[in-house]
């Protein structure tokens, strides 16, 4: 089945930048996937609806919920918590993050966070106190940042979704 | 401080001509732009004290202009309040973590507009 292609993920050739510059943010936003805080990037559009309808594609994973219609454009849905933890999202809210071929929407269980006055961190992925980053999305943290005392992590949501599209496919 | 000067964004010609005639009948003094880019381009050389702002629009959308508007030093205390069909709670809850100060669903009444924008400045006499 050839999906992604259908949906645009596949492109690689529009992998975005971290914001690495060093300097305070004022404010950035973010959501929480169990225990893993995931900052959004500045610049990315971000969307949150409840209760959206979602059209499933048979033969997929089940962390690939489907598609849905945001104003004529089919826009994948993705389960983040279960395809990391193999925990399903209980939520019914859905952020759809980034523009035009890139869009995608994601499950979650609670509002999007403010976070204010998020500061880049210097440490180090694996040195990260008492937050387990799974083995599948470690390759994709562009940048940790640190707001009050908890670390929240942005990762390249575009290459980490290209990759897993690859096996979206259940028999795979 | 009261409200003299509002800014209203939206790509629809008619919404941007209805709220600018409201305003406008009501005294105020209105400038336009027709997307989140042209909204953020005119607080470069002007300040208004208010932003009508659409949120469904082509390119930067409202919620992101919101988002800029008030992550900037400069424009941070320019209170926006969003104009949208998009008028569901969700809708409102994400407005308000953008930073907006209030949300009024289309389709509108004159009242609901003034009303909105004497609140806001009410608001600001009680801060200032």
């Amino acid at each position: 089945m050839d999906l992604m292609k259908q949906i645009n993920l596949l492109d690689t050739e529009s992998v975005s930048p971290s914001s690495t510059n060093g300097s305070p943010l004022a404010h950035r936003y973010g959501f929480k996937c169990k225990h893993l805080g995931l900052v959004l990037e500045e610049s990315c559009g971000q969307e949150v609806f409840k209760d959206i309808q979602i059209c499933p594609i048979p033969l997929t994973n089940n962390w690939f919920e489907g598609v849905f219609n945001l104003r004529g454009s089919l826009i994948p849905v993705f389960d983040l918590k279960l395809l990391l933890f193999d925990e399903k999202t209980l939520g019914k809210l859905f952020i759809v993050i980034d523009s035009g071929k890139d869009t995608i929407a994601l499950r979650l269980d609670y509002y999007p966070e403010l976070l204010t006055e998020i500061f880049p961190s210097d440490c180090e992925i694996g040195k990260l106190e008492n937050i387990a980053v799974p083995h599948s999305i470690e390759n994709y943290i562009l940048q940790i940042f640190q707001h009050q005392s908890d670390y929240w992590l942005e990762f390249d949501k575009h290459s980490f979704f290209t990759s897993h599209s690859k096996n979206i496919n259940r028999a795979s | 401080m009261t409200i003299k000067q509002v800014l209203v964004v939206d790509d629809a010609p008619v919404e941007r001509e209805n709220i600018t005639s409201i305003l406008l009948q009501a005294g105020y003094k209105v400038e336009t732009a027709t997307s989140g880019e042209e909204g953020l381009n005119k607080l470069k050389t002007s300040t208004p004290d208010l932003i009508f702002m659409d949120i469904v629009m082509p390119g930067m959308d409202g919620f992101h202009a919101c988002r800029e508007i008030t992550n900037n030093e400069q424009t941070k205390d320019i209170p926006v309040v969003f104009v949208s069909s998009k008028g569901e709670e969700v809708d409102k809850v994400w407005g308000q973590l953008q930073g907006a100060k209030g949300h009024i669903a289309k389709p509108y009444s004159q009242e609901e507009i003034l009303g909105i924008v004497k609140e806001i400045g009410n608001q600001m006499i009680t801060m200032n």
